[in-house]
């Protein structure tokens, strides 16, 4: 698609020009040859990245004066530009070359998409590249779960930025989240790479030993986001109060570090318990003998914990994986499993937060039942349990255990109210809560003197306005705008670089769909026009367009260039490259590179592969709309159960006639992991499709079943590849090789 | 019965005219057919009066239950009795389709018959046309609701749209067959003609009175039938008014 | 005939066949699961074959192919419960007077009333009703069971739960005139994309309170094309039944009739004794 926008010019050129980085010009050390960029270590399976860095000239003033840094006095660069566009080095140039090869016929024959169909889709989408016209792109797992799910995502978001679709009312790439409150979780530090607010973990290295060196290492020079010195530094406030100064590093010695490159990802952390190196786990509100990829391996991999902590609503397969009805043998398996009951998301209080990023409050409808409690204080009678443990210990390991404040009340349920204030932060030499993180980021803002639990939602409790995820005024502020249900991260704002909806001058590029305006806003005091309209401006408010150093009209204020990145260094290029899937019937049409060359591979024990001579039938899997997640909620609820009752397998007509399978008939699905029983549904809405001029069937299969609950049926992850990819790694649940036979 | 020990004169003439099973299939007819009439009644009122029926069976349950227990004797009686009597029954199967101009004559004076009226007609044989009507509409009635009954017991097993005009057949031959019941209960028992016609149906003998005025025809044969038998086959026998029974 | 003044409004073309309208159905209405959910028979993408007595409403799938749009392939999905009829067989059928119109439009089982003689299962156009057990005042009772469109929540201002759970819009539920015209002006929308759409509000049973707006014809959805009262219900009841009960009536009166006529002409029931015989009365 973007090959067919660039040729049609039916990109959106100003917006182009002025809010990407398209006239950047890159370095010599670029290169990319069949498959392949440059800096690339094959025995590593990664790529040194600097080989991608941007071309640098020295910054010169209007008079042409060399411009000084202000600490070294030393002349300063920049990044080299072509706003014509025309340098054949610059970053539209190279990505016009890039993508020339991907011409429709050879999309077609790689996708299997008719040409035709290809056109309609390109042609329809691509026409969105106006003023006047928004075209929005939503995604969840199918996109992300493959080998190069990441550069799925990357390539939406160019093809957004080409039309200009980013920053406008109706625009954006926006993840369809595959659980409720996924992104809260990642919010707030899930992910093992990440700390709360998208801050970096430290790791294990001479340069992370101290706080500068962290900070230097991890906080961009230009952007929004060379403030992070100063979330990093409230975060550790929050963390640890008085015990985080300035002079004991604000207490970076307390925090875990990771092994520096090491994946501490889902697949890794399994294959480490089959190695043997992890003896004991959590396993909260997950169920990964469903769940995970090559799901019987994994589930032999939790027979090598000592102990294993269970907490969910339900005794879910995982929690028995020892069992008999697992297929295990118990008396070979030493391991101690604990169960924790957890009460259902309605039965306690707390937030969740949207892919439109609203911190939704939710309050208890009904009591827990039996026994069961809140995460939250699980979590927290935990917490206190292991503070009183190592109260008496002098222990330096021990020591972030102590130096951890935690004021949250005592056994029982803790102060919820006091955990949302202690996220939202406070002013330290007053007590009262911040009013957003703005007040951090002044010039005169003395570090130390803030806390912030999570600075992306600093400013949803007030002491003005109290808890506003609690908001519920149902009124639409404009375009859609109900900017006073909820609060939405970062400071309220629905539309992330909404500055991308104006031209250079702050005008509206589409007038009937205005989101801000600069003039759209009265400066309080002064009345001198601001940015405002319909939505918060994710811009300095009172940033005019015309301000001398150009940033008034750069949207993107958390890149360190301030525009969008249709060049980003990602861990298998900056461009976005095709590449099949591990397990494929198919031959790389685009290099003779078949994987994704960034991407590692599982250990022993998990790396079954299968052959297309083998394995000739491509499977997917799926959820349905009764079942959720693994299905350890829904499947032990009867009248969601008795809508999807039986693990089924669609498949095509043409499939069914050949392997002489009829509809409802009991089949046998294989891969190189395992196989599984399950029915046929025979479908016309599944079809071959011909990829390189060969005929491919395809399957799908949901696969949340497992041998509990009141719905019992195979895991479709026995058959699912321990692979993922190279930059999330995400498991590639969604492509791998199979075959089907009948059952009798 | 000590009123029937001085029925008749002594030495009355009686006529042997039904045997033992036809007798009894009357009998196991007459009480599941009133049985069915009455657990089946409250379906064909809405009113709240009539539901009280079934009160009697304790709910529309056992309403529905005593329908269906007496709907399987009323149905299972018929090929009892042809097992049991087959040549009983089959001469009067065999009378119903012998039609004769005696019948025709019996029922033009029907209503004058009906109505007390003095009604000439021609000796009539086994049965009278009145009569072979009375059999065969409730033959034909009893047919059409058991086969409808046994539908609605069952009603997936006919095609849907079969099935759904077998509510309007069980109705209609539910009322007619009721309607001809009551004529024949007023023919047969209450009518001042009949007298000692009731008596044939539950002893087996009727008066000879009775016998020439009703079936004068069959009542020749008869004597003449009677002359060739042994003296225990007898069909003709007296009325000993000591016993007060048939000797 | 019921005067309708509410409708339900299925627009089929909206539904995405998550079945959450099953469930709330399910949830408000406690009805258990279908004892045969489990038992290993597999109906494809349908959860049921057909209504039963525990599932009031269900979402039936159909594929079906095509040569001109959406490469070739349509997937028709419709939610399915009681039409509520304006003129309900079910109610014609009732022997009981258990079934009823409400001032809503929908047609209600008095299951106190009912016996479960199956009539109205039979009789009804669309097959919906079933014979099944439901705690009536504390007990259990054999009765027919369908759909109530919710009245008790309709009685209470709420709209049916199907209608409240359904997050497509292709569930809605409020004045009959508004809904028609709503389903008028859709029908216009999606007529160039769905050349067979139609409005499916049969007249042949008074038009009924749940109607559709279907993407194709009937048959595809498997509904009667044109639906109407059976023949044979009406037969039953507007002549079998009262000619029947004016038969028996009439052979009572004439039966009556010759008894009068028996003491007033016929010598013999004034005591005059038959000839070789006589009583002694």
């Amino acid at each position: 698609m973007i090959k067919y926008i660039i040729d049609t010019s039916m990109y959106f050129e100003e917006y182009v020009k002025n809010y990407t980085n398209a006239s950047f010009i890159v370095g010599d050390g670029y290169d990319f040859k069949d498959g392949i960029f440059s800096g690339y270590n094959e025995e590593k399976r990664s790529y040194d990245r600097a080989k991608w860095a941007f071309k640098t000239v020295p910054a010169v003033d209007a008079a042409g004066q060399p411009i000084l840094d202000p600490v070294t006095k030393l002349p300063t660069t920049k990044t080299a530009t072509d706003p014509t566009l025309q340098d054949p080095r610059c970053v539209f140039q190279l990505m016009k070359k890039h993508y020339s090869r991907y011409d429709l016929d050879t999309v077609s024959r790689t996708t299997g998409t008719p040409v035709e169909q290809l056109k309609q889709v390109y042609d329809m989408y691509a026409s969105t590249g106006r003023k006047d016209k928004a075209g929005t792109m939503m995604y969840a797992m199918g996109i992300t779960q493959h080998t190069v799910g990441s550069e799925n995502v990357r390539v939406m978001a160019m093809v957004q930025l080409l039309l200009g679709n980013i920053g406008i009312a109706g625009g954006g790439v926006n993840a369809l989240r595959g659980e409720s409150n996924v992104q809260g979780s990642t919010d707030f530090g899930l992910l093992y790479h990440n700390t709360a607010g998208y801050m970096e973990t430290p790791t294990a290295t001479l340069g992370d030993s101290t706080w500068d060196g962290f900070m230097g290492r991890i906080t961009p020079k230009t952007g929004f986001f060379s403030n992070k010195n100063r979330f990093y530094v409230a975060l550790q406030k929050a963390f640890y109060g008085k015990n985080a100064t300035a002079e004991n590093q604000w207490g970076l010695d307390y925090l875990p570090k990771l092994t520096a490159g090491k994946d501490y990802s889902h697949m890794k952390v399994f294959e480490a318990m089959a190695a043997g190196t992890i003896e004991g786990a959590f396993v909260w509100g997950a169920n990964p003998v469903v769940g995970g990829p090559n799901a019987k391996q994994e589930k032999s991999a939790l027979a090598n914990l000592k102990w294993l902590v269970i907490a969910d609503l339900w005794e879910h397969e995982t929690s028995v994986f020892w069992s008999k009805e697992a297929g295990s043998n118990p008396a070979d398996i030493q391991t101690e499993v604990f169960f924790l009951p957890a009460c259902g998301s309605f039965e306690k209080e707390g937030s969740i937060s949207n892919s439109g990023r609203w911190m939704q409050y939710r309050w208890e409808a009904i009591k827990p039942k039996g026994e069961s409690k809140a995460d939250l204080e699980m979590l927290h009678n935990l917490a206190l349990k292991l503070k009183d443990l190592y109260k008496t210990s002098s222990n330096p390991n021990d020591a972030a255990i102590n130096a951890l404040t935690w004021d949250f009340g005592g056994e029982g349920h803790p102060d919820i109210d006091k955990v949302a204030r202690e996220i939202n932060g406070y002013d330290l030499t007053t007590g009262k809560l911040l009013n957003g993180f703005g007040v951090m980021t002044t010039p005169d803002a003395v570090l130390g003197n803030f806390s912030s639990g999570n600075w992306i939602y600093s400013g949803f409790y007030t002491e003005k306005d109290g808890n506003k995820s609690k908001k519920r005024d149902n009124v639409d502020k404009g375009i859609g705008n109900f900017l006073n249900w909820s609060f939405a991260w970062p400071a309220n704002r629905r539309i992330l670089y909404n500055r991308a909806s104006c031209d250079l001058q702050g005008n509206p590029y589409n007038p009937n769909k205005v989101v801000i305006k600069w003039g759209g806003g009265k400066d309080a005091v002064t009345g001198a026009p601001i940015w405002g309209g319909n939505d918060v401006p994710d811009f300095a408010p009172t940033k005019a367009p015309d301000v001398a150093d150009g940033s008034g009209k750069k949207p993107f204020i958390m890149t360190p260039s301030l525009v969008g990145n249709l060049y980003a260094p990602m861990n298998e290029g900056p461009f976005p490259e095709h590449y099949e899937p591990w397990e494929s019937p198919a031959k790389n049409n685009f290099s003779s590179v078949q994987l994704n060359p960034a991407v590692k591979f599982p250990a022993k024990g998990f790396d079954q592969k299968g052959e297309a001579d083998t394995f000739p039938i491509v499977a997917t899997t799926y959820r349905v709309s009764e079942h959720w997640q693994t299905g350890a909620m829904t499947r032990n609820q009867e009248w969601l159960s008795e809508l999807v009752p039986h693990m089924f397998i669609e498949i095509s007509e043409e499939l069914a006639k050949e392997k002489g399978i009829s509809h409802k008939e009991e089949v046998i699905v294989s891969s190189a992991r395992g196989e599984i029983k399950a029915f046929a549904m025979v479908t016309k809405r599944l079809r071959p499709y011909t990829v390189n001029g060969k005929k491919v069937h395809e399957i799908g299969m949901p696969w949340q079943f497992g041998f509990k609950g009141y719905a019992k049926g195979a895991s479709a992850n026995t058959l699912t590849p321990h692979i993922g990819d190279a930059n999330t790694t995400i498991p590639e649940y969604k492509a791998f090789l199979c075959d089907v036979r009948r059952a009798k | 019965m000590s009123k029937m020990s001085n029925k008749y004169n002594k030495g009355q003439r009686m006529i042997r005219r039904f045997g033992a099973i036809p007798r009894l299939y009357h009998w196991v007819y007459v009480a599941s057919f009133a049985v069915l009439l009455v657990s089946g009644l409250p379906k064909l009122f809405k009113g709240d009066e009539i539901k009280v029926i079934y009160n009697i069976f304790g709910g529309a349950a056992g309403a529905h239950l005593v329908h269906r227990i007496a709907a399987v004797v009323l149905m299972v009686a018929f090929p009892f009795s042809l097992a049991f009597d087959w040549k009983g029954m089959k001469k009067w199967l065999r009378e119903l389709v012998d039609w004769r101009k005696r019948d025709f004559a019996f029922i033009s004076v029907f209503p004058k018959e009906f109505f007390g009226l003095h009604a000439e007609f021609p000796p009539q044989g086994y049965l009278n046309g009145g009569t072979k009507i009375n059999s065969i509409l409730q033959i034909i009635c009893c047919l059409g609701f058991s086969i409808s009954g046994l539908a609605m017991w069952f009603p997936t097993v006919l095609p849907h749209e079969l099935q759904l005009w077998m509510y309007p057949m069980h109705i209609t031959f539910v009322c007619l067959s009721s309607a001809v019941v009551m004529g024949h209960i007023y023919l047969a028992a209450l009518h001042p003609n009949a007298k000692g016609g009731l008596q044939g149906i539950i002893t087996g003998y009727v008066p000879e009175f009775y016998a020439r005025e009703h079936h004068g025809a069959w009542l020749d044969e008869l004597i003449e039938e009677n002359e060739t038998l042994p003296a225990d086959k007898k069909l003709i026998r007296s009325w000993d008014s000591e016993k007060g029974k048939v000797v | 005939m019921a005067t309708l003044k509410y409708a339900k409004f299925v627009d089929t073309t909206k539904c995405d066949g998550c079945r959450a309208c099953m469930v709330a159905c399910k949830n408000w209405n406690d009805l258990p699961v279908d004892p045969k959910a489990f038992d290993g028979a597999f109906n494809g993408y349908d959860s049921h074959e057909k209504l039963t007595a525990n599932t009031w409403n269900i979402i039936k799938y159909t594929e079906k192919t095509n040569n001109t749009r959406n490469e070739g392939l349509d997937w028709f999905i419709a939610h399915n419960s009681c039409f509520h009829c304006g003129v309900a067989a079910c109610e014609k059928a009732c022997p009981e007077g258990a079934i009823s119109h409400t001032e809503f439009g929908s047609v209600v089982i008095d299951e106190e009333k009912c016996v479960a003689c199956g009539y109205c299962v039979v009789n009804c156009t669309f097959d919906v009703i079933r014979l099944g057990e439901r705690t009536v005042n504390g007990k259990k009772k054999k009765v027919s069971t369908k759909c109530t469109l919710c009245t008790d929540r309709l009685d209470n201002g709420l709209h049916p739960a199907c209608v409240t759970a359904c997050h497509t819009g292709s569930l809605e539920f409020g004045d009959r005139a508004e809904m028609l015209a709503k389903a008028e002006a859709r029908l216009d929308e999606i007529k160039d994309r769905y050349p067979n759409a139609q409005i499916y509000n049969p007249e042949g049973v008074g038009e009924t309170t749940m109607f559709y707006l279907l993407a194709d014809k009937p048959e595809t959805y498997g509904l009667p094309v044109n639906p109407k009262v059976p023949t044979s219900l009406k037969v039953w009841k507007d002549y079998a039944q009262p000619v029947g009960k004016l038969l028996f009536g009439a052979t009572t009166m004439a039966v009556v009739a010759g008894v009068v006529s028996n003491q007033l002409f016929n010598p013999r029931a004034k005591g005059e004794t038959h000839e070789g015989g006589h009583d002694h009365e």
